[in-house]
């Protein structure tokens, strides 16, 4: 969704899409981060591995993305959306 | 995807949910090193968007807060659809716009709809893709 947003409004192309939409991201983990950090506990056991896998695979994506065509981009990152719907349709509750 | 993810380990949603935000922190130093190059293209944009994402952030974190659960839970769906249609017609909409760099927009949809987003992305504290 982000990313759409900005390809539209803010740079076309795909690589800098994403490198913006990744710093976005994570500003917005920070600040809301901030916020439940303070209300809520948190599941450290969660959060590590989570983050480690994060950590990776972030490092790696925007490299990944420079080297593929952005049309192939833009086609996978679409899919994940859809499933993403279709997971949170289905989903109970 | 990675809040999917911790559901699918059999992490319950709300714990899942914040985790997923706290660990989401960590995008940041791999991305913007491996992002160099990018941006330093878009520093500028990515300036003038980072107030807007963390008020919206913060609203939507808020409105989570006081809002009955559940509210927001059916829209999602169609946000994420909507965003996807968006990224696969994304040429034929820059076409549309007549602006094939996707540069010079105005900032006012922009600054619009990205705060939406992240209200969206508070509230959530799910990928929004």
């Amino acid at each position: 969704m982000l990313l759409a947003v900005l390809l539209l409004l803010v740079d076309s192309r795909v690589s800098s899409a994403n490198a913006i939409k990744n710093m976005l991201l994570s500003v917005m983990s920070l600040a809301a981060a901030t916020v439940f950090v303070a209300i809520q506990p948190v599941s450290w056991s969660a959060v590590l591995p989570l983050a480690g896998g994060l950590l990776v695979g972030s490092s790696l994506g925007p490299i990944i993305v420079r080297h593929l065509p952005p049309s192939l981009v833009r086609w996978i990152a679409a899919s994940f959306g859809f499933l993403l719907a279709v997971y949170l349709w289905l989903r109970p509750g | 995807m990675s809040y999917p993810a911790l559901l699918a380990v059999g992490i319950p949603p709300l714990p899942a949910n914040i985790a997923n935000l706290v660990a989401g922190v960590a995008i940041a130093p791999g991305a913007a090193l491996s992002s160099r190059r990018e941006l330093a293209e878009t520093r500028s944009s990515l300036i003038r968007l980072l107030p807007v994402v963390v008020v919206g952030t913060l609203l939507g974190a808020g409105l989570l807060l006081v809002t009955p659960p559940g509210v927001f839970a059916k829209v999602v769906p169609y946000l994420v659809i909507t965003g996807s249609v968006v990224l696969v017609l994304q040429p034929a909409l820059l076409k549309l716009r007549g602006r094939e760099d996707g540069e010079g927009g105005s900032a006012i949809p922009m600054v619009l709809l990205v705060g939406a987003v992240s209200v969206y992305g508070g509230y959530s504290a799910r990928d929004p893709v």
